[in-house]
């Protein structure tokens, strides 16, 4: 039991009318790791996450939760989950420390909770304020804070740096490192800033059309060799000969080839093949990709048809 | 049982700054101090009670009066919207209902409020009465021997709230159900104006109808006042013990 993942879904479908938001989903999200799952708008990371915490009832397949089967009636299996759902639920006419002791009184923890949450969060200081004059890095630091509030071994995060500005964003990647640093709590976080998934995640499931497209860590996803860059003065030449040579060749604008070269051998030669047919090589290198690039790469393939 | 004094505690916590906490304060302020300014412009002789009776007893029927027909429906109505609003306006049922206690609880401890609320209203109505006729009775020197009606009038508030029981469970399945603010508001303002056409008519429909229980129970005489208060009491647990089932068994979307 303790060596389940946090959150496993199996078969997991759920549809809207006759419309398929998920469709056979199966996460597995290991214990103690930063879950970052991306998706662009529409694929069902919300929907994902609203069967996840019992918002919504799946349709078909299953969902364990630390090894456990999480149904509609289970609702005490969320004792160990706390969650943030795109904008953080508050109370504006209430402070931020009502917001919170109201939260504590319906889980029945003891007072101190509050005042650690606060801490953690780094709203102190202005706990004593209606949450309607926060401003809205403010708000979302407090909804962490409530999420945060039982000391739950899994936060369910959806959109949470939605509108923050870089600073703040800059605070959210701190204050989930430090979860999952200090209180080994699995973090699933589900965003489609890329780059936010990127700094923070260890591990990524890629989701589009409903369809898991990738999971694993960031490194397997990587391990996936970049293309080669090649800069040369005839570019149409260049790509012509290594085609002939057997190389799998794609034009880029501004003179630059992409060259599928798996490894440093690869790249030598496809150097000595240009150089040796006359082409005049100005630059040769291996263009490590973004998640981002990773991420368009996987919902294009995905949506041609490709399996990843 | 536990869980549901846990989430209980918390609605009261809400209800701080409120709207609704406000409406319940100030509506029986509201109809008290109308009333009392009334019987002041009306001088010392003057009452509007019927010749030979109790002064303070017509003081007190003018309050009960206008309360029933017309204000503690009104309220029921705004109270419930309001209260459903707190959760609406912030898509906090999201955050509610995903934490790890049962459905019902967060549904019967919100009905809960309401009434909470109507009771407080009927306890300031009763207490603004007693507050306007003790400065009646020392500003007109008529009314000075008149007897206090007070158990009369408590037991009179007790009986209309709980008739009021049905229609404010109507109201907050209706507040609860759907987001926006209007159904509830229009079966409340709706069903108010029904209540004003067939309760001075004396059909017996008005027996039956929520809207008209609190001012048959309120009523000395009416002969239906009995069958008003259970049916208003028994009829409003049920609906609301259903209203809970079906509102915790909804998904959110």
């Amino acid at each position: 039991m303790t060596d389940s993942p946090a959150i496993e879904t199996r078969e997991l479908t759920r549809r809207f009318g006759s419309r398929t938001a998920l469709q056979s989903l199966a996460l597995c999200v290991p214990q103690g790791c930063i879950y970052g799952f991306l998706g662009p708008n529409g694929a069902g990371k919300t929907t994902t996450i609203r069967l996840l915490l019992g918002l919504l009832r799946p349709h078909q397949g299953s969902i364990f939760l630390y090894g456990e089967p999480f149904t509609w009636e289970r609702r005490d299996l969320l004792r160990d989950v706390g969650a943030l759902v795109e904008t953080p639920s508050l109370y504006p006419h209430l402070t931020g420390r009502e917001n919170l002791d109201l939260t504590r009184r319906i889980l029945g923890l003891p007072i101190a909770r509050v005042a650690e949450s606060l801490e953690l969060t780094g709203l102190c200081a202005d706990a004593g304020r209606v949450v309607r004059t926060y401003s809205l890095g403010m708000r979302q630091r407090l909804g962490l804070a409530l999420a945060w509030l039982g000391k739950p071994r899994l936060l369910i995060l959806d959109e949470p740096a939605n509108g923050l500005d870089p600073a703040g964003t800059r605070e959210w990647r701190a204050l989930l490192r430090q979860l999952a640093k200090e209180h080994q709590v699995t973090v699933f976080l589900s965003s489609h800033l890329l780059s936010e998934v990127e700094h923070v995640a260890d591990h990524i499931g890629v989701i589009n059309r409903g369809q898991l497209v990738f999971q694993g860590e960031i490194g397997n996803l990587r391990g996936c060799q970049p293309p080669l860059i090649v800069r040369v003065d005839r570019p149409h030449e260049a790509a012509h000969l290594l085609r002939a040579g057997g190389w799998r060749v794609v034009e880029d604008s501004n003179h630059a080839l992409s060259v599928q070269a798996a490894s440093e051998t690869d790249a030598a030669l496809v150097n000595r093949a240009l150089v040796m047919g006359g082409i005049h090589v100005c630059e040769l290198c291996r263009q490590e990709d973004t998640l981002e690039d990773l991420f368009l790469r996987l919902v294009a393939q995905a949506d041609a048809g490709g399996a990843i | 049982m536990s869980s549901f004094f846990r989430v209980l505690t918390a609605e009261g916590l809400k209800l701080r700054r409120t709207l609704a906490f406000r409406l319940a304060v100030l509506a029986p302020l509201f109809i008290v101090i109308l009333q009392f300014t009334i019987e002041l412009v009306r001088g010392d002789e003057e009452s509007g009670a019927p010749p030979g009776t109790n002064p303070l007893m017509g003081f007190a029927q003018g309050i009960l009066t206008f309360w029933t027909i017309v204000l503690l429906p009104f309220c029921a109505a705004l109270i419930a919207a309001l209260l459903a609003a707190l959760e609406h306006q912030g898509e906090n049922w999201k955050h509610l209902l995903a934490l790890p206690v049962p459905r019902t609880c967060i549904f019967a401890a919100k009905w809960i409020a309401a009434v909470g609320l109507l009771s407080l209203s009927s306890a300031v109505l009763v207490a603004a009465y007693c507050l306007a006729a003790g400065i009646l009775q020392a500003v007109k020197p008529g009314w000075s021997a008149a007897s206090w009606p007070l158990p009369t009038i408590i037991q009179r508030a007790f009986l209309g709230l709980c008739a009021t029981s049905l229609l404010l469970s109507i109201q907050m399945w209706i507040s609860l159900r759907w987001r926006s603010f209007i159904p509830g508001l229009a079966v409340g303002v709706v069903s108010l104006v029904v209540n004003i056409i067939i309760l001075p008519a004396g059909m017996f429909a008005a027996n039956l109808f929520p809207w008209c229980l609190p001012a048959i129970a309120m009523a000395p005489h009416s002969p239906h006042r009995v069958l008003g208060v259970a049916w208003g009491l028994l009829g409003g647990v049920a609906l609301g013990m259903i209203a809970c089932w079906d509102l915790s068994h909804q998904e959110h979307q």
